[in-house]
């Protein structure tokens, strides 16, 4: 009987509940394929969302266990990496150098990045558009200190754009491409080759410990969606519009041009966090924490599912 | 019928199959992988030797780009312009590579860097050229960062290429642990296999011949059957088995009879060389008084009292040889089935008061009593008067000669009615015998006393002469004793011939008193002459010839009814003498007769093909003679005896 009862009841046929808390912007659409492609469902996998504005409160949500996974851009992660050593990061999900940047009122003479000197600028502190916003003053020879950076969220950032509070702000899309639609002609756009924006699949380690099972079948799934935008990009996009209502589909296929999908852990994104993390202790933030990049980048999930999508270098002797 | 061949020989071929082809299919897997991965690991060192390259050509450029100085210095530009083409000649070879797509897409944005990074250069040599030393500087910045973005993107290249390397060494650590495993497992298996396979090999082949090894060798030390298991097998160990046992029983069962044989052979030569020393003992003795007589018929006057007791021991010496003589041919003819019965109704009463009568007195000399006891009613029986009368006769001769003086003798003749048969029986009151003689008390040459001297005497033939004699009138004969000094009981079963009398039961016509022509063919002079002046004393007309051509000669001259034939003459034998008669038409009346010492039943055989009517063994009495010459004549020669 027990015999019996074992065979009836396979442990395959129960799903696995996993609370991921994403954030919403096309960037990290490759989750909402997945969960709309019925990727997750595939693995007996049973997702419970927590949407979030911001990837920095995505982040938050995991740190507090709020969360089993969470989908933030690298710099909030690097931030807190350097204050939580139990972040993991499992996979990119997207790159770009173009998502993030700055959207500045050209008729308030801003048509250069040295123009940038003495304008208000808003951003969400702590996100990587603080980071952008360094390097792009750094190019056009401007100090932070000569900037007045505006710490608001996203959408009060564009609000306060529209209103002429600010005069230039960092934002990634949906907002970015929405502020530039509400400037029109108006808006000078900036953005740099030599920024590459990640959004990251986050765990924490004792996550990766107890739901080690689930989490890969969450990495199957996205690497399940990866195949599916390859093959079927355009269906793809379909999938994910309800996400996005106040967007036309013109709109987004212009916003998700802008992105690259795809899982991976690479040089370049080790580079980056090692960039950031820099960044960070030059500008104080960091306080003497070092970020140890070979142990938040979590390769062992991403090498068992899509060996090839990691192109990391064995780590040298005693670098961070 | 299973082969064993195809038993051994198909699972051995199809086992042999299998593994081959495990091992080809394996090997053939195994090259093709093997392959394969050769084929990634050249393609990965090729592109790793060309980041490597790449990386090298960078890091000059960096160190070139990093030095530079508003404005360059003489060569500056040259140098940073040569790690960019040597770059780019690099590039090219990897352009011609054919890369995974997450790959070629690294290399994709690495080329667009690197344009990059040749826009921004070209925009940091241009400051310096101009001696714009902050738009150098910022300029080379960018160019730096782009250059980190380059060497970071190569780094992807790189570790893309090693992660495979190493995926590749993890495929082949893993096939050669799958390959340790197949080699293991293969190994294990094939000993399994052939352990199997040998075990099974013994068993069904081996052992079956080690066992019929084994019973050969213990046939051959005890000489006794010892059978095989698995003749009911149903291959050729099956055949071979059965066969074996098969031959084992016929080979024991041949040796057993042999065996036997040999044996009863030892046993015959032992009664042959004690017959001959009794016959020796026997034919001897009558010759001494024979011998004796002849030299006192030589010195006393004939017709004294002397004459006449030595002719009287030398008839009955004679007489007694004879009969020993007799006795052996009856044994010989008996035994070949070869005698001649001259069946008539006769009364079994009269006859064996006849036959006491014969021998009273030889039982009256003995001091014994002879008593007859006979049937209250005539038994008539089919027999031949003369043989039955022997058949008396040896018994109440074998009654005579064991028992003592003063003994009794009782012959009794009855009727069995449950049984149809008339019942004589001999009993005397004698030495008796001990049962292991009595069991084999018929056989020939078989005798109670086997002491030196002998002094029953006899051959031993005469109780084998009356089983013989009794069982070709289709009775029985047995003995009975109750032990040795107990006396002995014969008892002679015959069919009673209830039947009218017949044919059989006719005198034959009685030729005494007729006058014969008779030719006498004899080559021992005194043989012939004395047989012609005893049948002219019988009153017959009598010619005598002593070769057979001069024989034929005289049977041709003279006619003579009855020719009594030698058949060892010199020059032309009997038998030709007789197929010459019989050849000449003139002569078909003549009566041929054998007269020889020649008395076997071979002989017998030959005579009647010559042509020979009758056939009498030498030496001949008047009276066997009489009863020819005045009888009818036969159509197949019959042997008489004196």
């Amino acid at each position: 009987v027990v015999a019996l009862a074992a065979c009836s009841e396979r442990p395959e046929a129960r799903a696995e509940r996993l609370t991921v808390a994403t954030m919403r912007t096309p960037a990290t659409g490759l989750f909402f394929v997945a969960e709309a492609s019925g990727c997750f469902a595939a693995e007996r996998l049973e997702i419970d969302e927590r949407n979030l504005e911001l990837g920095r409160d995505a982040l938050s949500l995991l740190r507090e266990n709020g969360a089993d996974a969470a989908i933030s851009f690298e710099t909030p992660t690097v931030r807190a990496a350097l204050l939580d050593g139990r972040i993991r990061v499992l996979t990119a999900l997207h790159s770009s150098t173009r998502d993030t940047r700055i959207i500045a009122r050209r008729e308030r003479g801003i048509t250069g990045l040295s123009a940038l000197r003495g304008t208000s600028i808003g951003l969400a502190q702590g996100s990587n558009a603080d980071f952008v916003l360094d390097l792009l003053l750094r190019f056009g020879r401007v100090p932070r200190s000569q900037v007045l950076v505006v710490d608001l969220p996203p959408e009060q950032t564009v609000a306060a754009l529209e209103r002429g509070e600010l005069d230039a702000a960092v934002l990634a899309d949906p907002y970015a491409a929405r502020a530039e639609h509400i400037l029109g002609d108006r808006a000078q756009v900036f953005w740099t080759e030599l920024y590459t924006e990640f959004s990251l699949l986050l765990t924490r380690e004792d996550a990766l410990q107890t739901r080690a099972g689930a989490l890969r079948k969450l990495v199957r799934g996205l690497a399940c969606a990866e195949r599916i935008v390859r093959e079927h990009g355009d269906e793809a996009l379909r999938r994910i519009r309800t996400r996005f209502p106040e967007l036309d589909e013109q709109e987004l296929r212009a916003q998700l041009g802008r992105v690259k999908w795809g899982l991976g852990i690479d040089q370049v994104l080790a580079g980056v966090l090692r960039d950031e993390a820099e960044w960070l202790r030059v500008t104080g933030e960091a306080k003497g924490a070092t970020l140890d990049v070979q142990r938040l980048l979590d390769r062992r999930l991403l090498e068992e599912i899509e060996p090839e999508a990691v192109m990391l270098l064995p780590s040298r002797r005693g670098a961070p | 019928m299973r082969s064993l061949e195809r038993e051994i020989f198909v699972p051995t071929l199809i086992l042999a199959g299998v593994i081959a082809g495990a091992l080809v299919f394996l090997g053939w897997g195994s090259l093709s992988q093997s392959r394969a991965l050769e084929r990634d690991a050249e393609a990965v060192r090729g592109a790793l030797a060309l980041a490597v390259a790449i990386s090298d050509a960078e890091d000059d450029e960096v160190r070139w780009m990093s030095s530079l100085n508003a404005p360059p210095a003489a060569g500056h530009e040259a140098r940073i312009a040569e790690a960019d083409a040597r770059i780019a000649s690099l590039s090219r070879e990897i352009d011609a590579f054919s890369l995974a797509p997450r790959v070629a897409e690294v290399w994709q944005q690495f080329v667009e860097t690197r344009a990059a990074m040749r826009q921004i250069g070209g925009e940091v040599i241009a400051a310096a050229q101009l001696h714009d030393r902050d738009g150098m500087l910022v300029a080379r910045e960018r160019w730096n960062l782009m250059a980190e973005r380059a060497d970071r993107l190569l780094g992807n290249f790189t570790a893309f290429h090693l992660n495979r390397l190493d995926r590749t060494v993890a495929e082949l650590q893993r096939r050669r642990g799958r390959a340790l495993g197949f080699a293991a497992i293969a190994i294990v298996g094939a000993l399994l296999l052939s352990i199997v396979f040998a075990v099974l090999l013994v068993r069904t082949v081996v052992r079956p011949i080690v066992a019929m090894a084994n019973a050969a060798r213990r046939i051959q030390a005890t000489g006794e059957a010892s059978p095989v298991t698995g003749a009911d097998r149903l291959d050729e160990l099956g055949v071979l088995a059965h066969a074996f046992n098969a031959m084992t029983e016929r080979l024991t069962s041949a040796n057993a009879t042999l065996a036997k044989a040999n044996e009863s052979l030892g046993e015959a030569d032992r009664r042959k060389n004690q017959f001959l020393a009794v016959l020796s003992h026997e034919l001897r003795n009558p010759l001494a008084p024979v011998k004796n007589g002849i030299w006192i018929l030589d010195r006393v006057p004939p017709g004294s009292d002397q004459a006449r007791r030595a002719r009287e021991v030398i008839g009955r010496q004679v007489d007694h040889l004879a009969h020993l003589v007799d006795d052996l041919l009856d044994v010989t003819r008996i035994t070949r089935g070869k005698i001649q019965l001259q069946r008539r109704h006769l009364e079994l009463n009269e006859l064996v008061r006849r036959t006491i009568e014969d021998h009273r007195a030889a039982f009256e000399e003995a001091g014994i009593t002879v008593h007859l006891e006979a049937a209250p009613t005539m038994v008539f029986v089919d027999g031949d008067p003369h043989r039955i009368a022997q058949v008396i006769g040896n018994l109440l001769q074998n009654a005579a000669k064991f028992t003592p003086d003063g003994g009794q003798v009782t012959v009794s003749v009855a009727v069995s009615p449950s049984t149809r048969e008339g019942v004589l029986r001999v009993a005397d009151s004698g030495s008796g015998m001990a049962p292991e003689v009595v069991a084999r008390l018929f056989e020939p040459f078989m005798q109670a006393d086997t002491t030196l001297d002998r002094s029953k005497g006899g051959l031993g033939l005469g109780l084998a002469l009356v089983k013989g004699l009794v069982e070709q009138h289709g009775g029985s004969v047995e003995a009975r004793s109750d032990g040795v000094g107990r006396g002995s009981e014969f008892t002679v079963r015959l069919p009673l011939d209830v039947g009218e009398p017949g044919e059989r039961q006719r005198e034959r016509g009685d030729g005494a008193g007729v006058r014969r022509r008779v030719l006498v063919i004899e080559d021992v002079v005194d043989a012939a002459d004395t047989l012609r002046a005893m049948l002219e004393l019988a009153g017959h007309e009598v010619a005598v010839a002593y070769d057979g051509a001069s024989g034929l000669a005289r049977t041709r001259e003279l006619h003579p009814e009855f020719v009594l034939c030698d058949i060892g003459l010199p020059g032309m034998s009997g038998y030709e003498v007789a197929r010459a008669v019989r050849a000449d038409e003139s002569l078909r009346d003549v009566h041929l007769v054998a007269l020889t010492g020649y008395a076997l039943p071979d002989d017998l055989q030959r005579a009647a093909e010559a042509g020979f009517e009758r056939h009498l063994a030498k030496p001949a009495s008047l009276e066997a003679l009489e009863s020819i010459l005045g009888g009818p004549r036969a159509t197949a020669p019959q042997t008489t005896h004196a």
